[in-house]
């Protein structure tokens, strides 16, 4: 038999973000557990043409032990390298040029920035009853029960895309805005909008592993 | 008993392109259409234990379609909307190639859906020659984002698969 879809590596290419108010503080920040859950708020997130993923990089201290002939190294700090995102100027969107103006002008500017990667798996696995809870009940919310079989929150449609990593970067404030390409009368490009930020720490969030359980592991 | 014409093959010859804004006038009358492509390009990885490369669907992309017609005295559509999306009018539409079965009359068999189309390209006539006879024909090429396709049972409308293919938009995930 062929590979699975799930075997897939993630690509470049499929992938949203959002920025959040980060109220609460270094450590206080918390999403969902259940990554999933994060697709209720699935309006806020926007496309981009761009995002660049940080390094997080480890400062060492080397010291000498008197009676051990090799240096031994300890990491005492990490740092998260600034992230630059990008997307094309529109008529009406002036997010990074506000967020950028709100930091310059002392409103609070510390936001979370959310990064999703997508992968190529849309849908989770159904079994075959819960394909019939799916076919006979399209519509109806909440925990929908056939033939025996329940399917948590029904509100949530077929063809969701899944998420591989889920990256939050925290205490983001923007260093850098570029409200627009060069002006070029050369050129039809796209005028591409950029802003750059920097993160003091960051998180990643992985999808659980799959389960033969059905689409509760998924959705619920 | 002899086949029903019903089971007979879809033919290249009956066909017409709608198209909502009105870009297109008169609806009906094309001499040519051609039917887009729609391709993925594969990617590739290699890792050091697996022995063969390993390929992934890429980006999907979809070419674009030209349209051909006689030159009518009056029609000047194709200019215009070459035209509309130089001068900053609104110049999107939805082009439907629809291709008929030899049995049906008025509902097509299968249903070629061009979204976000917009014209390119325009050649309001054949290079001129007086030394053929030939119809003078006009060509217009149309590049879309998103293709979808809709085969229909004979006559009745009944959709019977139904695919949707989506292009290089941004708003793809739902």
């Amino acid at each position: 038999m062929a590979r699975s879809v799930r075997t897939d590596h993630a690509q470049n290419y499929k992938f949203r973000a959002t920025v959040v108010d980060d109220a609460s503080g270094p450590f206080g920040f918390t999403l969902p557990t259940n990554l999933p859950q994060v697709f209720t708020t699935l309006g806020n997130f926007a496309s981009f043409s761009r995002i660049s993923i940080p390094s997080i990089s480890m400062d060492t201290e080397e010291f000498k032990e008197g009676n051990w002939p090799f240096r031994r190294r300890v990491i005492t700090a990490a740092s998260v390298d600034t992230v630059t995102m990008e997307k094309g100027v529109t008529l009406y969107d002036s997010d990074f040029w506000l967020w950028a103006m709100g930091a310059v002008n002392g409103v609070v500017s510390r936001k979370a920035v959310v990064i999703h990667l997508m992968h190529r798996t849309q849908e989770p696995a159904l079994q075959p009853s819960q394909q019939a809870v799916r076919q006979n009940a399209p519509n109806l919310t909440g925990n929908v029960s056939f033939n025996g079989s329940t399917l948590v929150n029904a509100t949530i449609k077929p063809a969701i895309p899944i998420i591989a990593k889920a990256w939050i970067l925290h205490d983001a404030i923007p260093v850098r805005v570029k409200p627009a390409s060069d002006l070029d009368a050369t050129s039809g490009e796209v005028s591409i909008a950029e802003i750059e930020f920097h993160a003091n720490w960051m998180e990643q969030k992985a999808f659980p592993l799959m389960s033969t359980a059905g689409p509760e592991l998924i959705i619920q | 008993m002899a086949r029903s014409i019903n089971t007979d093959f879809l033919q290249l010859f009956k066909f017409r392109v709608a198209e909502p804004s009105n870009f297109l006038n008169p609806v009906a009358g094309f001499s040519s259409v051609s039917v887009p492509d729609f391709s993925e390009p594969e990617v590739t990885y290699r890792e050091g234990l697996y022995v063969y490369t390993r390929k992934y669907p890429g980006i999907p992309e979809v070419s674009n379609v030209t349209l051909r017609r006689g030159v009518a005295r009056s029609a000047t559509d194709f200019y215009n909307w070459v035209l509309a999306s130089i001068n900053g009018q609104e110049y999107r539409t939805t082009v439907e190639i629809q291709h008929f079965h030899r049995a049906d009359q008025k509902q097509p068999s299968a249903r070629y859906i061009l979204k976000e189309a917009f014209a390119i390209r325009m050649k309001t006539s054949d290079d001129l020659d007086a030394n053929t006879p030939d119809i003078a024909m006009e060509e217009l090429e149309i590049a879309f984002e998103e293709l979808q396709v809709i085969r229909t049972a004979g006559g009745l409308g009944n959709t019977i698969g139904q695919t949707t293919v989506q292009g290089t938009g941004t708003n793809v995930i739902q």
